[in-house]
């Protein structure tokens, strides 16, 4: 597994796939941190918040790196299909971790932030990043290894996945029907109301129940990846 | 041990059936060619085999085996350079670096592609990428080896080569192929097998196929043959017939035909 995920990182370096992305991604950090005395939660919610479509846009273009015939090698090489759609997850949680650091220590660094950091802080802001990092992932995966993956407007249609994501709350507001179809959406508003609603709230029951929540979503997602990948496969 | 078993399969890829009624066992050490027209089912016949595709109805058994595949087409896209390549995708089927780089030297020289070790993939010839694919399948030291038109793109050499480190494997490793030109299949094949559209339509082992000779010629009246025992006859015309007959027969035969007046056009042996 190892020699794969090597391989995948020389040939998603060497594509160059990986740059427009990131440089997204560092632009944004950037801009994010161009005043001083920012908010700690809100600013790490900003930047987690890109990470999303930053890594949905990631996962397309690491599973599109192959043709079909390198695939083909590949499987017989790794004896699994299994194997290499967890191959796959792992490169990405590779290529995804100097994003994560960056945009969680860049704003330590330089010392932008409004106050200290505390550790609640620390973790809320690393927490929030992982999940909308394996948002893009899961999404990602999705449009990439199953059966949607061929349709014609595969990008299209993530691009709507992500920016549905994010106005589910206001649809739902103007539409309360809409919440028994928009639930399938990644929560991305149940993760926002950790840095929305300040320090101290982590721990709180409803904090607690919506934590779970995601987390019971991705693992479900993830897991749910698996036979659709392998029905496209066979 | 049956490497592989099919009853009944059928494999379809968009609603199209690629594959229909397949009963096919394969048994290990066998030297299978499968040959057929373009988009038959051939390489889909080989994938199903390998593990890449699953059938879509039937019964497909498959022994716990490694396999090698070569593509018809090696990837055009990969930007690693020959040896790299050869030694990551060694290292994913659990090989040390120090013994790939032995053996990727050793085929290297054997496939005349030493030169372009340090060159990307990408800027490769046609001929070489072949190459890393037939390299990078026997580096796995396969039980099964699946090569799906092997020759394409290979120049005299190499295909020498090749056939060579063929004769070289094991005889416990199954080797199948699918193939258009007779060179690999006369010289290696022990069993034929024919798709057409997508059905299974000749499976013999050649060993025990009986030799036989195509006669064509011109007869004065068609009763003129009608006493000959061939395997088969196939008229074209009034008066010009192709016949099949068995090899230690064809001088008793064509004797019998110049006798009774007939022009012999062609003699040829069948393949």
């Amino acid at each position: 597994m190892f020699a794969f995920v090597v391989y995948q990182l020389k040939s998603f370096g060497l594509s160059l796939k990986f740059i427009p992305p990131a440089t997204l991604y560092f632009a944004w950090v950037f801009l994010s941190y161009a005043y001083k005395n920012v908010p700690i939660l809100s600013s790490y919610g900003s930047t987690a918040m890109l990470l999303y479509p930053i890594m949905l846009w990631m996962t397309m273009a690491l599973f599109h790196l192959e043709e079909e015939s390198e695939k083909h090698i590949l499987f017989s090489h790794l004896t699994s299909k299994g194997r290499y759609l967890l191959g796959k997850w792992l490169t990405l949680s590779i290529t995804m971790t100097p994003l994560l650091l960056f945009s969680i220590f860049y704003p330590i660094v330089t010392s932008s932030f409004k106050g200290i950091m505390s550790f609640e802080s620390f973790f809320i802001g690393v927490y929030v990043h992982v999940v909308f990092a394996a948002f893009g992932i899961v999404v990602g995966t999705l449009f990439s290894t199953t059966n949607l993956a061929s349709k014609k407007y595969s990008w299209l249609t993530a691009a709507l996945v992500v920016v549905v994501s994010f106005s589910a709350q206001s649809m739902i507001e103007a539409a309360a029907f809409l919440q028994w179809v928009l639930w399938i959406f990644p929560p991305v508003f149940d993760v926002l109301s950790l840095v929305g609603n300040g320090e101290g709230i982590f721990l709180n029951t409803s904090s607690m129940m919506n934590d779970i929540g995601v987390i019971f979503y991705l693992m479900i997602g993830f897991t749910i990846l698996v036979p659709l990948y392998r029905k496209k496969e066979s | 041990m049956n490497v592989f078993e099919a009853n009944k399969a059928r494999k379809t890829i968009n609603g199209n059936v690629i594959l229909e009624e397949l009963t096919l066992t394969i048994s290990q050490g066998e030297r299978i060619a499968i040959t057929g027209e373009n988009g038959s089912g051939k390489s889909t016949l080989l994938k199903l085999i390998t593990g890449i595709y699953e059938k879509t109805a039937g019964e497909v058994q498959r022994a716990p085996l490694e396999t090698g595949y070569v593509p018809e087409h090696f990837p055009e896209t990969i930007k690693l350079k020959l040896q790299e390549y050869l030694i990551l995708v060694g290292k994913i089927s659990g090989k040390s670096k120090h013994e790939l780089t032995n053996e990727i030297t050793e085929y290297a020289k054997r496939f005349n592609v030493t030169e372009f070790l340090h060159t990307p993939l990408k800027n490769c010839s046609k001929g070489t990428k072949q190459k890393a694919g037939i390299i990078q399948a026997l580096l796995k030291e396969p039980d099964v080896l699946l090569m799906d038109e092997p020759l394409t793109g290979l120049d005299e050499q190499a295909q020498t080569e090749l056939l060579t480190q063929l004769h070289s494997l094991e005889k416990k490793i199954t080797v199948i192929f699918t193939a258009h030109e007779s060179y690999l299949i006369d010289a290696f094949a022990e069993r034929i097998l024919q798709i057409k559209n997508g059905r299974l339509v000749y499976d013999s082992t050649k060993l025990n196929q009986e030799k036989g000779r195509i006669i064509k010629t011109t007869v004065p009246t068609r009763a003129c043959i009608s006493a000959i025992q061939a395997m088969s006859i196939k008229w074209h015309g009034e008066s010009l017939v192709e016949l099949t007959v068995s090899a230690n027969e064809s001088d008793h035969v064509l004797t019998l035909l110049l006798k009774q007046g007939c022009s012999i056009i062609e003699l040829s042996e069948k393949r």
